[in-house]
C-alpha cells in the first residue's frame, strides 16, 4: 500500500511555505542631481576654486574681442588676430589656463543620462553690423589651445562661428571641459569703414 | 522505511534544492520585524563633488536600519545568516555596513550574499542597527529605485 509522507515530514516544508513570504527592508535611492555649469569669458565663480569647494555662480560680463583692421591690410587678405578681454585663470583649480588675448571657455556637465552627452552651441544673438553695412560671423574663427597638459586635445577645438547658429562641441559627461581661443577676423573682403558690433550667446544644453 | 515512502522523500528533497547528503539547509528569514529609521527614500549624492577627469560617477548615500531578524525556529541550532540583495536593472549597486556589534559588518553587491551572524542561535529574535551606505552607478540610475533586502539562514542540519 502506498502511503503519504507522515506528518513528521510535511511539517518542516508547511514551514517553509509559509516564511517564504516573508517581508524585507526596502530602501529607495534616487537619482544624485543633475548640473551643467558653462563659462564663456570672465564668467562668475565664487571666491574659491572648484576644488577647494567654490560653486559656480550666474552672471559674469560679457566679454569683447576686438581687432583693428590696417588699411594696408584691407586689400591684401590676411587673417586679422583678435585680442580678448577674458580672465584667464580656470576656475577648477585656478591654474592659469589662458595667455593674454585668449578667451577662456570651459565647464561641465553633470548628468544620469548615460546615452547622451551635452553641447556647446554658438548661435548670432545680433549680427556684425555697422549701420546698414554687415561682416558674416562666419568671418570669425578661432584656434583652440591651453597651457596644461602642452598639445592635449582641445574639448572645444578649432572652428569658425556659423551665420546663425552651429554647435561647436560636445562635453565629456562628469568632467571639466576647458579650452582658450585665439580669435581671427578672415578678412574676406573689403568692408564699408567703421565700428562692426556684434554678439554671439553660447549655450550648453545636455538631454 | 518503505522503499516507496524513501523514494518519495528524496523527489521531495530534489525539489527543495538540496540534497540528502547536505549539511545545511537554507531557508527565509522573518525580518518584518526590522525597520528603516532613516530615511528610505535616498536622493543620492555625487562621490566626487568636482567633475573631472577619471572622476568616479558614483553616488552614495547611507541610511539607518534597525535590523529584527526571527530566528526562533533554529533555537539551539548551528547556523549563518546572510544579508541578501537581488540584481538590480540599472547596474551594480554595492551595499557597505557597520553595526553595533551584534550582527557582522561587511560589503553586499546587488545579486550576491553576504555573511552577518554564524554561530549558535541562542536567541528568538537577533536585533542590531546597521549603517546602511549604499553606492551606485551614477550615469545609469536614471530614476527612482527600489531595493528589496532581505535574510536568509543556512542551518546545520542535527
Amino acid at each position: 500500500m502506498n502511503r503519504l509522507p507522515s506528518t513528521r515530514y510535511l511539517l518542516p516544508l508547511l514551514a517553509m511555505a509559509v516564511v517564504a513570504d516573508v517581508q524585507a527592508f526596502v530602501v529607495a535611492i534616487s537619482p544624485a542631481p543633475r548640473s551643467l555649469y558653462l563659462r564663456v569669458g570672465d564668467g562668475a565663480f565664487s571666491t574659491k576654486d572648484f576644488n577647494s569647494g567654490g560653486t559656480p555662480q550666474s552672471g559674469g560680463v560679457r566679454n569683447t574681442v576686438a581687432v583693428t583692421v590696417p588699411a594696408d591690410q584691407l586689400l591684401a587678405g590676411a587673417d586679422q588676430a583678435m585680442t580678448s578681454t577674458s580672465r584667464l585663470s580656470s576656475d577648477y583649480d585656478g591654474f592659469a589656463f589662458c595667455n593674454t588675448g585668449q578667451t577662456y571657455i570651459g565647464g561641465y556637465s553633470r548628468s544620469d543620462n548615460a546615452s547622451g552627452n551635452a553641447t556647446v552651441t554658438a548661435t548670432v544673438t545680433s549680427p556684425l553690423t555697422n549701420g546698414t553695412d554687415t561682416i558674416a560671423f562666419s568671418q570669425i574663427r578661432w584656434v583652440a589651445s591651453g597651457n596644461d597638459p602642452a598639445g592635449a586635445v582641445q574639448p572645444i577645438g578649432s572652428n569658425n562661428f556659423g551665420d546663425t547658429t552651429k554647435v561647436i562641441a560636445t562635453f565629456q559627461r562628469n568632467t571639466w571641459n576647458e579650452s582658450c581661443h585665439n580669435f581671427f577676423y578672415s578678412n574676406d573682403a573689403v568692408v564699408g569703414a567703421g565700428i562692426y558690433t556684434g554678439t554671439i550667446t553660447y549655450t550648453l544644453t545636455a538631454p | 522505511m518503505r522503499p516507496s515512502l524513501l523514494l518519495a522523500l528524496l523527489a521531495l528533497l530534489v525539489c527543495m534544492g538540496t540534497s540528502p547528503l547536505a549539511t545545511a539547509a537554507t531557508y527565509p528569514v522573518d525580518d518584518s520585524g526590522s525597520q528603516v529609521q532613516g530615511s528610505n527614500n535616498l536622493r543620492m549624492k555625487w562621490d566626487d563633488r568636482v567633475p573631472r577627469h577619471g572622476a568616479r560617477s558614483t553616488v552614495s548615500a547611507e541610511t539607518l536600519v534597525l535590523v529584527r531578524l526571527n530566528l526562533s525556529q533554529w533555537q539551539g541550532r548551528q547556523g549563518r545568516v546572510y544579508m541578501t540583495l537581488p540584481a538590480q536593472a540599472t547596474g551594480p549597486i554595492t551595499a557597505t555596513w557597520s553595526t553595533r556589534g551584534r550582527l557582522l559588518p561587511g560589503l553586499l553587491r546587488a545579486g550576491e550574499r553576504a555573511l552577518v551572524y554564524a554561530g549558535p542561535i541562542q536567541v528568538d529574535t537577533l536585533e542590531d542597527t546597521l549603517r546602511l551606505s549604499i553606492q551606485a552607478d551614477g550615469q545609469r540610475l536614471v530614476r527612482s529605485e527600489q531595493l528589496a533586502f532581505s535574510f536568509e539562514i543556512d542551518v546545520d542540519l542535527p
